[in-house]
């Protein structure tokens, strides 16, 4: 048994960001997309580490370095949270492979144990990655003793057990629910799409109510940050218990996560079977008679196909629409609660006016996380070959993803713009910034994540999680995203320019003319070769 | 109808899979392209129907350059590949349509030509069903429909009889006839020498990425089974 899942698991971690692919390709121009997605990767890891080394020193400097452990503990089992939440349903119920692989003398369990194993292993990377810098300036401040090295050591290798049995847990809900509907994808869409905004909107309203209290929390004394801490996740609390010597902390910070995965793993390998087998059970009523049929414009129809494909994959849906469902939020958060009471909170009433003038910026920031387009061209997948072979000028196949993303983006975007245009009330030409300054970063960014997937096109995928979540195309359209907002806000802050609606519309301008650039190219663009 | 010139297709890593083809088939011809696996048979059809570009050569359809006029040339073209790998996402009647609306086939054209292709290869009823549900054998015979619907002038087959049931793959040789008395050149790439002799007036051999012989199929088998000829010409020397 334990050969077959490993032998099962190395199989699956071969494909792990397409290293067999790259170790093997004679393809130079493959390889070469492959060594800009690591330099993209590792420049998106220099942002966390600068962003968690950071917050390690910050905790230091205000004297408060013993709860840097625990808060580091938390920040990246919610990290691996959140990233396994997104995949943990389609990694354990793919079918993929699986017919392949019950055929050859492997048990079931030991599939399903690779598989969490595959998930184990990629959670526990990306942990030690958001964790070694922060600890990295923890040790060098704090200077802690073996003890911390050999506690810190054994929680990290048992740390993604805790959230990975929570996310498997809700991965496996939604898919035994979704698995006994007739549209199950449907389903599964709309039940994670209501999670995520659960969680936003439960995360939001409690940042909100202990904003204040935890902002005196750090100035006064750390023993609060760390109740505070240890009753939001108390594995946090046993964490740094352990580290003080308390055995008792110790013994449940190393048994429970062991125990819960245990008894999760035991109560879910008796249904993963039957909820794989009605999962991808497929009606087929073979009743169809055909009647009349509508002729549209080619425009449409390949908008249509399109959506289709949107609403096809439950991952794509859920992973792309986040953004576009936070800035509702963000837009609805800070109408209904005001930038005052927030700038109160943080005793900085200075701020408001600031704050109303960024707004923009800040809406801009959740719509451009992530977009439809950088991963549309890969996730026509082993189907390409049709878009090559018809007669449609690949402009028409590039306009219709560009629309069909904007159609997604834009009840999110007219909803937050009206919300904030109603309770935060901008005064003058402001408010046509408030209108226009998202806008305009909604459409640079879909242009260039179609730009982005055209160039690190990724068509030979088993899951699609390798797409949505892995590929070149969506860590470049992240950065790209990112950047053209950071830059004209931390300019403006630098600058402090004396007509700021006018600096804007600079801004909007340069903006417009970046998506124009980039839009003349797409356009001149062959389809790609797979 | 399709003339290839002097084709010559290398794959990156340098691998020659195609090298100096030129053969040509007309109006009205239907020619079986043979070869063993990897013979270059797939990267052939793959250059013809704009898959795959390549290095030296000319392919032309119907006097058009696959090179700069692609859009005209696939408008008369119908492709269908060794492996149907449609939109699963979509219904079977989805697909078609999505195909008529791709070729502007007005709602009456298509109305008429997906009864009557669905009747005659027995998938109305599943039409209204996902592709995700459909059997290898249904999907090629939905690709079928699909490349017939809009009439094209040049058909192009990838091994079109793999996972049809006999009695599709009868009707779809006698659709192949009744198109190439119609007019429409069929080239076609097969294992089955057997349809091959009897379907084609042409054939064309390929061994190694080059073409080793092509004509008339009586011409080249002279009284001999073309499974005999073939054998012959693709020994190793």
């Amino acid at each position: 048994m334990l050969r077959q899942v490993f032998l099962l698991t190395k199989l699956q971690q071969q494909n792990l960001f397409g290293l067999n692919e790259f170790r093997f390709t004679k393809d130079t121009g493959k390889k070469r997309r492959y060594i800009a997605l690591a330099v993209v990767w590792a420049l998106l890891f220099v942002m966390v580490a600068a962003y968690v080394g950071g917050l390690s020193f910050g905790l230091h400097l205000l004297g408060i370095g013993e709860i840097v452990p625990m808060y580091l503990y938390t920040l990246a089992s919610l990290v691996m949270l959140v990233l396994s939440f997104f995949k943990a349903g389609s990694v354990l119920f793919s079918m993929k492979f699986y017919d392949v692989m019950v055929s050859l003398p492997v048990t079931p369990h030991a599939i399903l144990a690779s598989r969490f194993l595959s998930m184990y292993l990629s959670n526990l990377l990306i942990g030690t990655l958001v964790l070694l810098p922060g600890f990295t300036v923890h040790v060098i401040f704090a200077k802690p003793g073996i003890m911390f090295y050999l506690i810190t050591l054994a929680v990290l290798l048992l740390m993604p057990l805790l959230p990975l049995t929570v996310s498997s847990f809700i991965g496996a809900g939604i898919k035994a629910i979704s698995s006994r509907m007739k549209r199950k994808s449907l389903v599964e869409t709309l039940l994670t799409v209501v999670l995520i905004v659960a969680i936003f909107a439960g995360s939001f309203s409690f940042g909100t109510a202990t904003e204040s209290l935890d902002m005196e929390a750090i100035k006064q004394l750390a023993g609060t940050l760390s109740a505070t801490l240890g009753s939001i996740f108390p594995p946090a609390m046993w964490y740094q218990g352990a580290l003080q010597g308390n055995l008792h902390s110790l013994f449940l910070v190393l048994l429970v996560p062991v125990l819960v995965f245990t008894l999760f793993l035991v109560l879910f390998g008796r249904f993963h079977q039957s909820i794989c087998v009605k999962l991808n059970a497929v009606s087929a009523k073979q009743n169809y008679k055909i009647r009349s049929l509508e002729a549209t414009g080619l425009l449409w129809s390949l908008c249509k196909k399109e959506a289709k494909l949107y609403f096809s994959s439950s991952l794509y849906v859920t992973n792309t629409i986040v953004g576009y469902i936070m800035a509702v939020i963000l837009a609805a958060g800070i109408g209904i609660t005001g930038i005052d009471s927030f700038t109160e909170a943080l005793e900085m009433p200075m701020l408001t006016p600031m704050i109303t003038q960024f707004l923009p910026f800040i809406l801009a920031m959740p719509f451009c996380m992530m977009n439809l387009t950088s991963c549309s061209i890969s996730m026509e997948g082993k189907c390409y070959w049709q878009l090559q072979v018809l007669p449609i000028r690949p402009k028409d196949i590039y306009h219709a993803k560009i629309l069909w993303n904007l159609m997604v983006a834009a009840p999110f975007y007219l909803v937050s713009v009206i919300l904030l245009l109603i309770f935060i009330r901008p005064a003058g030409l402001l408010a046509l910034h408030y209108i226009l300054l998202p806008l305009v970063y909604i459409v640079l960014d879909v242009v260039m994540g179609l730009f982005a997937n055209l160039k690190f096109p990724l068509f030979n995928w088993e899951n699609e999680a390798r797409v949505v979540k892995q590929s070149a195309s969506v860590a470049v359209s992240m950065l790209g995203g990112i950047l053209p907002i950071l830059i004209p806000a931390i300019l403006a802050i630098l600058l402090q320019p004396v007509h700021f609606n006018l600096y804007l519309f600079a801004v909007e301008a340069v903006l417009a003319a970046m998506t124009a650039v980039l839009y003349f190219i797409i356009t001149r663009k062959e389809l790609v070769n797979a | 109808m399709l003339s290839i010139q002097h084709l010559t297709k290398i794959y990156k890593g340098g691998k020659k899979a195609v090298s100096d083809v030129s053969l040509t088939v007309n109006a009205g011809d239907i020619c079986a392209f043979i070869g063993h696996n990897g013979a270059g048979k797939t990267s052939t059809i793959k250059c013809v129907v704009g898959i795959h570009g390549f290095d030296e050569g000319e392919i032309f359809i119907d006097g058009m350059s696959v090179k700069t006029q692609p859009l005209e040339c696939k408008k008369i073209t119908a492709y269908i590949p060794d492996n149907p790998d449609l939109y699963e996402y979509l219904t079977g009647i989805q697909y078609l349509n999505f195909i008529a609306d791709i070729f502007g086939l007005t709602a009456a054209e298509r109305e008429d030509r997906i009864k009557k292709e669905a009747a005659d290869f027995e998938i109305e009823a599943a039409l209204g069903d996902l592709i995700s549900s459909y059997s290898h054998g249904m999907k090629q015979k939905l690709a079928i429909i699909s490349a017939l619907i809009h009439k094209p002038k040049l058909l192009i087959l990838d091994e079109p009889f793999v996972g049809l049931d006999p009695k599709a793959t009868l009707t779809l040789k006698n659709k192949m006839h009744a198109l190439c008395e119609e007019g429409t050149a069929i080239f076609f790439s097969t294992h089955v020498l057997d349809v091959a002799e009897k379907l084609c007036n042409k054939v064309a051999i390929i061994r190694k990425g080059e073409l080793i012989a092509a004509g008339d199929t009586k011409e080249l088998t002279g009284g001999a089974s073309l499974e005999s000829v073939f054998m012959e010409v693709t020994k190793e020397c």
